[in-house]
């Protein structure tokens, strides 16, 4: 056991599987000389050479292309964007070209590519650095989505995806990477589509992405003080999504909360509620919740962003809901 | 389509209905012209039939209810069909409470705000909605739980019943013991929810029903004991010992109201006349062994009357709110004591019955009367009563008119006495006769004291000479 932080995970798993591959590259903005803006990818660049480890201008879609292009030729590019907001510069060499080339190409060619990148309010990025986009990537077909929640999760995970044949985006959040997590000194890759039992509960189903596993759990402990026994199945990844261990879960507590920072409206919340709906209809003692952001964008004030972010509060209080 | 059925209105002075028994419960087929329920009216029991085919959705009222009429009293629909629509609405109107459906009709705008207060205070049944989550419903109906008329109060989401509410249904209800022992405490009479199980799972078993028995023998024993020291004597607020205290209602409060309702707003007037039998006795005698059917000395008053009302149909008539309205009809009542109260079964009719027919026609009335049988048409509609005592050996009495009759006849015992006979020569002499009283009761509103004393008379006078009756 070692106790490192999140950002430090990510960076052994990029440095563990470009040890392992000598195909996979990574091309981002700074995270060559400066090491990444969130110190991601410190020490990389000189370890494994400025082939390997590409600054980039800052021109996602003429990078992710590039990508797009490296993954077909045989490579497995790992590309970071600052932001995820920056997806949406990068959209079309994202869901038009990078999702879509194995289905064009009726499968003659498929593109092992992965994008890292940020998601989450907390750090007074305003409005076009805090947002989150699983949702939006989610509605098209052709990428799996990552959103892993705690230190080890996105070690185990990061690896699954780069060892993956077909793109994947992995979204991690800028308010964990300076967190410290205990990790084993050697984590295996993480099976995708297979979710984790956070903690396990009698009363209500909590399912979580990202960091919104580790605010359920500390709202948790709170409600167990208070005789609510919450489970809190951590998702790990949104596509696939693995609706049979919620749909378990419902079925013995008979009530599910979906918490996921992202806007609520068209989130990741309505998505599984609905996902599940056929199998616990009849197990459900009460409507399917929603802990997620509210329809605003996100203000640079603290002051104002942070009554807004979902936070373990906010879970507690969405569970005190259906404990009157 | 489901139909609601009311409890139904079955006299002009019926305001509620007292329910005596269903003869379906809930989830029972019925059929068109079946009997359905028992309702107790103001005087008698009555048979309500089931005006259509199909199955009996919800009783929402129990044996013994007495509620206002035209209220639901219960949903008959298709089999398969959901009636929860129907039923919600049955159950608004039945917490509304509102008799008379015209009022309520008006009541029910006004009491718009106070409705969604209700809704707030209970919300299980917000929306006219039983709010029960799915569930809810699958573990009720795993554990063969009927929600239809179940008492429940909702903890769940927005005050709905949840699973918990469910669980904690079927712990408090469910008395958990063994074939034996709820054979051995319905034989003794034991509630098992007062007995303590000691088997797996507080199961109760033959052992503790035994003990409970043992327990409440030795309970009686001791009570009997000490019930000469303290006794469970009560006392009015002025010391007096009662020996049982009986609610006035049902049949005993419609007779007294009628009663009291008469004797207040009809001034009655009475009459006597002392009669002799000793013709009719032996007319009688002779009648009986003549043909099969016994006629009664009652029979002979009834013929008595009808021709006597016949010839004064003043004393056949009813004040209809401001019109005297003489009847042609003689609808003859004849009153019976019934073992829930006095009834006044009568003959439709009856003007043209001879004895002997109108002895045929009030022998099955009484019969069914003292059953409790009678039919609603049977005891409502008549245009004169008579009552008669003598059997009881009554020397004299005084009737109250059965409104809105004008009068009634009160007859007493026949017994011998000792009179004076005046013989054709003008001769006088006392002789034992068979005598009896007979009084007429009129409301002096519509009758004058001589045509009372003529009709009385005039009774009097067809009984002593009872060839009259017989042509």
């Amino acid at each position: 056991m070692k106790e490192i932080t999140y950002a430090q995970a990510i960076c052994e798993a990029l440095d563990e599987e470009m040890e392992r591959d000598d195909n996979i590259v990574m091309l981002g903005e700074d995270i060559g000389f400066i090491g990444g803006n969130f110190k991601c990818t410190v020490g990389l660049l000189e370890k494994y050479g400025d082939l390997r480890v590409k600054d980039t201008p800052i021109s996602e879609q003429g990078f992710v292309g590039m990508g797009v292009g490296m993954a077909l030729t045989g490579l497995r590019p790992v590309i970071e964007l600052m932001f995820s907001d920056f997806l949406l510069v990068a959209a079309d060499q994202v869901i038009n070209q990078m999702a879509k080339i194995r289905y064009m190409s009726g499968g003659q060619a498929n593109v092992p590519m992965t994008i890292r990148c940020p998601i989450g309010a907390g750090r007074s990025s305003a409005a076009q650095h805090s947002q989150s986009m699983q949702a939006m990537v989610a509605q098209f077909p052709g990428t799996k989505i990552v959103v892993p929640s705690t230190a080890r999760e996105a070690k185990g995970l990061l690896k699954t995806a780069i060892r993956d044949d077909d793109p994947v985006l992995f979204l991690e959040h800028k308010m964990e990477y300076n967190k410290k997590y205990q990790i084993d000194d050697d984590v295996e890759p993480i099976p995708f589509g297979k979710a984790r039992i956070a903690r396990e509960g009698k009363d209500i189903t909590i399912a979580a992405t990202s960091s919104m596993v580790m605010k359920s759990e500390e709202a948790a402990e709170k409600l167990a003080k208070e005789g609510i026994e919450c489970e809190i199945i951590d998702l790990r990844t949104i596509v696939p999504l693995d609706t049979e261990t919620i749909i378990e879960s419902v079925k013995k507590t008979g009530k599910l909360i979906v918490a996921d920072e992202a806007h609520e409206r068209c989130g990741i919340g309505a998505e599984i509620a609905a996902a599940v709906a056929d199998d616990i209809f009849y197990y459900l003692d009460a409507p399917c919740g929603r802990v997620a952001n509210p329809n605003v964008p996100l203000p640079f004030s603290p002051a104002l962003e942070f009554p807004l972010i979902p936070s373990a509060d906010k879970v507690y209080d969405k569970v005190k809901t259906y404990f009157k | 389509m489901a139909e609601v059925i009311i409890m139904p209105k079955l006299g002009f002075n019926m305001n509620t209905g007292k329910l005596v028994e269903w003869y379906k419960n809930e989830g029972d087929t019925v059929a068109k012209g079946e009997p359905l329920f028992s309702v107790e009216t103001d005087k008698t029991n009555m048979d309500i039939e089931a005006t259509g085919d199909g199955v009996v959705k919800k009783l929402f009222i129990s044996a013994g209810d007495e509620i206002p009429v035209t209220l639901p009293i219960a949903v008959v629909g298709g089999a398969d069909e959901d009636v929860s629509a129907v039923v919600a609405d049955a159950m608004e109107r039945l917490q509304g409470g509102g008799a008379a459906p015209t009022a309520s009709e008006e009541a029910k705008e006004e009491a718009a705000p106070e409705k969604e207060e209700k809704a707030e205070a209970k919300p299980a049944a917000a929306g006219g909605m039983l709010k029960i989550t799915p569930r809810a419903r699958r573990v009720a109906a795993e554990n063969d739980l009927s929600l239809e008329g179940i008492e429940l109060v909702g903890t769940g989401w927005q005050g709905g019943i949840c699973e918990q509410d469910i669980l904690d249904y079927l712990a408090s209800n469910k008395v958990k013991a063994t074939p034996v022992a709820q054979a051995m405490a319905a034989a003794e009479g034991i509630d098992l929810s007062t007995i303590t199980g000691t088997g797996v799972n507080s199961k109760i078993m033959k052992a503790d029903v035994e003990k409970a028995v043992s327990e409440k023998k030795a309970a009686a024993e001791k009570a009997a004991e000490e019930a000469p020291e303290t006794g469970e004597a009560k006392f009015s607020p002025d010391g007096k010992e009662i020996l049982e205290e009986v609610p006035y209602a049902g049949v005993r409060k419609v007779i007294g109201d009628r009663l009291s309702e008469s004797k207040f707003t009809a001034p009655h007037l009475y009459f006597t006349q002392k009669v002799n039998l000793e013709k009719l006795l032996e007319v009688r005698k002779q009648v009986n062994g003549a043909q099969d059917k016994k006629t009664s000395v009652t029979d002979y008053i009834a013929r008595a009357t009808i021709i006597a009302l016949q010839k004064y149909p003043e004393m056949n008539s009813s004040l209809v709110g401001d019109t005297i309205v003489k009847y042609k009809s003689v609808n003859l009542g004849i009153a019976v004591a019934s073992p829930t109260g006095l009834i006044v079964p009568n003959i439709k009719d009856s003007q043209n019955m001879s004895v002997v027919e109108l002895s045929k026609a009030s022998s099955p009335l009484f019969e069914k009367a003292r059953a409790g049988k009678l039919a609603i048409s049977e005891y409502t509609g008549g245009t004169f009563t008579i009552s008669n005592l003598g059997m009881f050996g009554i020397e004299n009495f005084t009737a109250i008119i059965n409104p809105p009759e004008v009068g009634i006849l009160s007859i007493s015992s026949t017994k011998d006495e000792p009179v004076v006979v005046t013989a054709a020569d003008g001769s006088q002499e006392i002789a034992i006769k068979p005598m009896m009283n007979i009084q007429v009761s009129v409301d002096h509103r519509l009758i004058d004291g001589l045509l009372a004393a003529q009709f009385v008379t005039e009774i009097k006078n067809l009984l002593e000479n009872p060839i009259s009756l017989l042509v």
